[in-house]
């Protein structure tokens, strides 16, 4: 009873914070239509105004005489100096127009660089317009592209479990057990997993935080570090900023090691085209023949090698922003976001089929030990080869 | 579980160490231009 009470409450809560958020919301939006309303229909009263009055809101003669004879140019029209004309008598001295530059600021807009006494050199660009299309593209395409990837990877995810569950041993356990991966193999997938799940998280935070974590904890939670106590999330975001630099050196040591160990089996082989045509066994009944690595396990390695290695590469880039161009920076953490999101659906697919999606799966990354009808159901090929039923020398991986 | 725990140690280890020797090279972290950048968006 207790209990109930105490989520009754919090759906309460939830529900009282979600309908706050949104009359705000409604509240805002009709403020700005009243101000825009108002100012409309002030400006339509004015030209009203003036239009009913005929010339008596014109402007006084003298006026004119400060219109410019070309773009770019104010000269009085009658033609003499500015700062003596007919109408500059009651104008200060100092207060006479200026010289615009169009021809200057057209080249600052197109990119020319200044020279600059700072060991900076890039601070003689005074604007870089490509760096307005880059934070367009990150802010707007970029953020919505993960959004519905992210959502729609979920998505599907579940649609799957909803349709296959999950994914059973033909015949129940053995409980006999057979070596899967070593010590050896099973660290540099932790390695590189756990580097992965902080860079992917943290990096997330660094494209979503201010829209999603502020919207969560709130803008003081969200605020910056050094102004409140209660900048709880600014302190994650700090240290996962931090994170994010560093370990992303372990993550490129992770892979290095992968590429070791498992490039030899992640090549191509004979049984991989009836894999692909049998959907992997997991839409269909029946379970296709694979070795070590089946076609979808070799397409997570290399997605892994080749994307993470594109990651990786742009991420050094970018921690050393002195060797390279402004816009090389744009394109390099361009495609380090888009291909970083890229990778996260990827392997919160692999997360889900390791885990969740498939009975027995986690334990050939867990204890390195997986179940005999496990492993012949779904690697059966490679079944053979480590008991010498292939007809040749057993290629390790002994039967328990 | 030894071989998480080892990838875990072994994953602080290696980003203190490259912490160090970027340190070493003169390098903080709020020189890192994107994503400190990315951060104040």
């Amino acid at each position: 009873m207790e209990i109930r009470m105490r989520l009754t409450g919090m759906c309460g809560g939830i529900c009282r914070g979600i309908c706050a958020r949104l009359a705000g919301a409604a509240l805002i939006g009709l403020a700005f239509l009243l101000v825009g309303g108002v100012a409309d229909v002030g400006l339509g009263w004015t030209n009203q105004a003036a239009a009913q009055s005929g010339g008596s809101v014109r402007p006084p003669a003298s006026a004119n005489k400060w219109a410019p004879s070309k773009p770019g140019k104010i000269v009085p029209q009658g033609g003499g100096d500015v700062q003596k004309g007919a109408g500059a008598g009651n104008l200060p001295k100092t207060a006479g127009p200026q010289q615009s530059q169009p021809r200057m600021w057209r080249d600052i807009r197109r990119g020319i660089q200044g020279k600059v006494s700072i060991p900076n050199q890039k601070a003689g660009y005074l604007i870089q317009s490509q760096g307005q299309m880059w934070r367009e593209l990150r802010n707007t395409k970029v953020f919505k592209f993960g959004a519905w990837l992210l959502a729609g990877t979920v998505a599907v995810l579940l649609l799957f479990f909803i349709y296959r569950r999950r994914i059973p041993i033909d015949g129940g356990e053995s409980g006999r057990t057979m070596e899967r991966f070593n010590n050896l193999e099973r660290f540099a997938h932790w390695l590189t997993a756990v580097t992965f799940i902080i860079l992917g998280l943290s990096g997330l935070n660094l494209l979503y935080g201010k829209s999603v974590m502020a919207w969560l904890v709130g803008n003081e939670a969200f605020a910056a570090p050094n102004s409140s106590a209660k900048a709880a999330w600014a302190v994650v975001t700090e240290v996962g900023k931090i994170a994010h630099n560093y370990l992303g050196f372990a993550f490129i040591v992770g892979i290095v090691l992968m590429v070791v160990i498992w490039l030899r089996q992640n090549l191509p082989d004979k049984y991989d085209i009836p894999w692909l045509l049998k959907g992997g066994g997991l839409i269909t009944k029946g379970h296709p023949a694979a070795r070590k690595f089946n076609f979808g396990q070799k397409m997570i390695f290399w997605s892994v090698v080749i994307v993470g290695g594109i990651i990786s590469y742009t991420g050094v880039m970018l921690l050393f922003p002195e060797s390279k161009s402004l816009i090389d920076m744009q394109s390099n953490q361009y495609w380090h976001a888009v291909l970083s999101l890229v990778m996260i659906a990827v392997i919160i697919a692999h997360i889900y089929i390791g885990s969740l999606g498939m009975k027995g799966a986690f334990q050939a990354m867990g204890s390195g030990q997986v179940d005999e009808n496990w492993a012949k159901q779904h690697h059966s090929a490679w079944v053979d080869e480590v008991t010498g039923k292939d007809g040749k020398a057993p290629a390790g991986g002994a039967a328990e | 579980m030894k071989a998480f725990l080892a990838g875990c140690v072994a994953a602080v280890a290696i980003a203190v160490v490259a912490a160090l020797v970027l340190g070493g090279l003169g390098m903080s972290s709020e020189e890192v231009f994107t994503i400190a950048q990315s951060v104040r968006l």
